[in-house]
């Protein structure tokens, strides 16, 4: 018995294989998406800690005009065990809004912030300069550096002190590539633009300097005043956890003075803006994942309910046999349950290649420091589960209640959905005046109120979607705002919300034409040709998308706004004008691409459908 | 020459490495205005015998000719420009557009048509003039055939086709639906063709095909049809 049932349950896999692919593709590219917006911030953070880690970033930084030996004393009993490194650190201004930063650090004995070299080497009376970005000049290995003119401004008498370039490096602290602010800038909330903080001097260099090289006699001129500690305990460290930012700000608090400052990784510009960033990706994933999940919900639900009516003879058949309800809808759950879970596996491919892109979105703002290998799968599984529930829920809902009827009603024909006059009968004037081809298609429209809303929802929110990611797009290009990062990010949005786009209507449109394989062939039988057979259908699916783009334009508003508001860029009113066509445009461009692929289904359709017994 | 004649005519279907004979040289004619019935029982090529008139699929070999053209040299657009214009079939299942009325169901036929009558006219002819406006669903399984003949007339063919017309309906409403059909016939004048399982129609037609196994089985000529309300059965 058992092998028999099992061959139908193939058979139903073979028939129904376009659906299985609907679902599964629909699946993946929205669990993928959720998934890839989840995991990325995880491992911005994730790469982030393992980097500060591994070169023993500093928890604080403490500045004063110049560091007594009790200063240190008092210091180290209030941050506990841990590496101090002790500097002279100054910026010097050498242009309006230009600053270079020099850094005299015992080379010998550099155990925070250590940089990464990357070109050259370490050697004696040589000096490291940080590597060039967007804004930092950089010099290059081997180039001479007059440290005395630099510093010719500062002292009242001159120090002779030339040196060369050993190694260009990239220091923990300073890996934002769009200007990091010179000294003692404030850093008020988040920043909004990547582009350091208006008030400040933006670093052009960074050198850092062995505090071998200063002259004997200067050196009393040189006091320490800043300390580099990183606290031992770095167990509990974690760049981006709360319990870190509570810890520091008590410590901070303990340790400041009148005479000396206390600064933490969240007054680090890099760190804020990176953090900021990685945050916003999350709140912008967040709200778009809500979209991305009802809209694959609602169609892989409609195409779920397709199938089981499709199914109805089947069922009514193994129901007279004596077949129990639940032995009956174990093979559509089975089908609901494959379909989802093989496209949320490929998801989990598909969000770790989206975070990995995402990840080197990130780099046109940031030198990233390499990619950490442990994922945060917490989105994915959550999503992953909300669709494969929501699926077999759905699927069990309408099959016991199919199963549920008595065989006989199920063997006799489902009734063809009565047709009956719209509303816009009422109006006579405007009536009266539609051909009457549009008469047809209007009653059709309304006819099937279920899936009119359910195309008119999806392709709405689908449109929303891609709308708010060309909203960024344009806010990066034309409004000079933010990054290549955001545009990365933007990008990505748009090819995801397109790609959802293109299944769901491919979906909707090929339920639609199955449901009408009768009519579709009764046309052909009247002498209908090829292209007014495909008009008839076709007509229908372009007033469902064309009202699902109506009301995606309030929905966009409101999606654009609710992501300009997560980034802090932009507002709703000053995207371009064009931008509102474009996003139509795509998705009626994607209606047209699906019909075009239709067009073969419903030119193949046999005639002999049409003397068939309705099934 | 007659109106409508059949030489030769042979259909094959090939199904994998499989090839059916569905139709075996099959040769007959018909007149203007004639009632014919094809009779065969379930699998002896009827729907097959109808795709072919209907102009839903191509023979194999031999020839249909209706009225002088063709039927059988014709392309995929030649074929659909004769279902346009020289056919109308009556299903047995009325396959009537569910979200358009009476009128809309007979109109969406044609509009498309070259040569086509008044719907409302027609369709009170067929004694649907209260009922113009009714959708499907709203009307009786009687009076969906009706819209489907009227359908079927009003596009002014030169043959109807009526595959098994009455196997939807009850007895009563079978009997008045098969004498609409006589009607057509002889006040139209038009080749009316029932293709049926039901051997009690044999009396009323004026000529009658037997087919069997995809083969006629013998052609007979009533030269006195009985009207159609004395037929039981």
């Amino acid at each position: 018995m058992i092998k028999t049932y099992l061959k139908t349950l193939w058979r139903m896999f073979e028939k129904h294989v376009t659906r299985l692919l609907s679902i599964l593709f629909m699946v993946l590219v929205s669990v993928g998406f959720c998934s890839g917006i989840g995991i990325a911030p995880g491992k911005i953070n994730n790469s982030l800690t393992d980097y500060y880690v591994e070169n023993n970033v500093s928890d604080f930084i403490v500045r004063s005009e110049g560091l007594s030996g009790q200063d240190l004393d008092i210091l180290r009993d209030c941050f506990g065990a841990g590496d101090y490194n002790a500097v002279f650190q100054l910026d010097v201004q050498t242009g309006e809004k230009r600053s270079v930063r020099l850094m005299f650090i015992d080379f010998d004995n550099w155990t925070v912030n250590v940089p990464d070299i990357i070109e050259g080497e370490r050697s004696s009376g040589k000096i490291f300069a940080e590597r060039s970005d967007n804004v930092i000049k950089g010099y290059s290995v081997g180039e001479e550096v007059d440290v005395g003119a630099l510093l010719s401004g500062v002292f009242p008498f001159a120090i002779a002190l030339k040196t060369e370039v050993g190694a260009t490096v990239q220091s923990p602290l300073t890996f934002a590539v769009d200007g990091e602010p010179s000294d003692y800038a404030e850093i008020e909330g988040t920043p909004e633009t990547t582009t350091a903080t208006a008030d400040a001097d933006v670093l052009e260099q960074i050198l850092y300097i062995p505090k071998t090289l200063i002259p004997a006699q200067f050196a009393a001129f040189i006091p320490d005043n800043s300390l580099y500690v990183a606290v031992e305990n770095r167990d509990m460290f974690s760049a981006f956890s709360g319990g870190y930012g509570d810890y520091v700000e008590k410590k901070r608090a303990e340790a400041q003075t009148e005479a000396i400052s206390v600064l933490t990784l969240y007054d680090n510009y890099s760190f804020v803006s990176l953090k900021s960033y990685s945050d916003k990706v999350e709140a912008i994933g967040f709200v778009l994942m809500v979209a991305f999940l009802l809209v694959t919900a609602l169609v892989v639900l409609s195409t779920m309910t397709r199938l089981l009516d499709e199914e109805r003879a089947q069922i009514a058949c193994l129901k007279t046999l004596g077949y129990s309800s639940t032995g009956i809808i174990s093979k559509y759950l089975l089908f609901a349950l494959i379909a989802t879970g093989i496209g949320g596996t490929g998801a989990y491919f598909v969000g770790i290649g989206l975070a990995y892109l995402l990840y080197l979105v990130f780099n046109y703002s940031f030198d990233m420091p390499p990619m950490s290998a442990s994922i945060s799968i917490w989105f994915y599984v959550i999503t992953f589960a909300l669709i494969v529930l929501a699926t077999l829920a759905a699927t069990a809902l309408s099959g016991y209640k199919m199963a549920g009827e008595r065989p006989a009603n199920l063997l006799r024909p489902k009734p063809p959905k009565a047709g009956k006059k719209v509303i816009l009968e009422r109006i006579p004037l405007l009536w009266n005046r539609l051909s009457f081809k549009y008469k047809s298609t209007l009653r059709n429209v309304l006819r099937y109120k279920s899936r009119f809303f359910m195309t008119v929802i999806a392709v709405a929110f689908s449109t929303a979607l891609v709308m708010a990611g060309l909203g960024l797009v344009d806010m990066c290009l034309f409004q000079d705002f933010g990054s290549g990062s955001i545009l990365g990010i933007a990008a990505l949005i748009v090819i995801f919300a397109g790609l959802l786009t293109a299944i769901v209507i491919y979906t909707l449109t090929n339920i639609n034409i199955s449901e009408r394989n009768r009519e579709i062939a009764t046309l052909m039988v009247l002498g209908y040709h090829d292209k007014e057979v495909t008009g008839y259908i076709y007509r229908e699916i372009y007033i469902n998308s064309f009202i699902g783009i109506l009301f995606g334009y309030p929905l966009s508003a409101f999606f654009m706004w609710l992501v300009f508001k997560t980034m802090g860029l932009g507002s709703v009113g000053a995207v371009s004008w064009f931008m509102w066509l474009i996003a139509p445009a795509i998705v009626l461009l994607f209606t047209g691409i699906v019909t075009l692929i239709l067009r073969r289904k419903i030119v193949k359709i046999n005639m002999n459908e049409s003397l068939k017994a309705i099934e | 020459m007659s109106f409508l004649e059949l030489r030769g005519v042979g259909k094959e279907y090939k199904i994998n490495t499989l090839t059916v004979e569905a139709l075996k040289d099959v040769s007959f004619d018909f007149e203007d205005g004639e009632f014919a019935v094809v009779l065969g029982s379930s699998g002896a090529g009827k729907t097959t015998l109808l795709n072919l008139l209907g102009g839903m699929d191509g023979a194999t070999s031999g020839e249909i000719i209706l009225d002088g053209k063709n039927v059988t040299s014709l392309d995929k657009r030649g074929l659909t420009e004769y279902r346009r214009n020289d056919v109308g079939f009556v299903f047995q299942f009325y396959n009537l557009m569910p979200n358009l009325t009476a009128l809309e169901n007979v109109e969406i036929a044609v509009e498309i048509c070259k040569d086509h009558l008044d719907p409302k006219e027609v369709l009170t002819e067929v004694g649907l003039a209260e009922r113009l406006n009714n959708f499907p669903a709203q009307l009786s399984g009687g009076e969906q055939q009706r819209v489907s003949i009227a359908r079927a007339i009003a596009k002014n063919p030169k043959i109807l086709l009526c595959d098994e017309p009455t196997g939807a309906l009850d007895y009563a409403t079978g009997k008045k639906i098969l004498k609409l059909l006589h009607d057509v016939s002889k006040q139209r004048k038009r080749l009316v063709i029932v293709v049926t399982h039901n051997a009690a129609l044999k009396d009323m037609a004026d000529k009658v095909i037997y087919i069997k196994s995809g083969m006629i089985e013998k052609i007979e000529k009533n030269e006195h049809p009985v009207p159609i309300e004395e037929i039981e059965w």
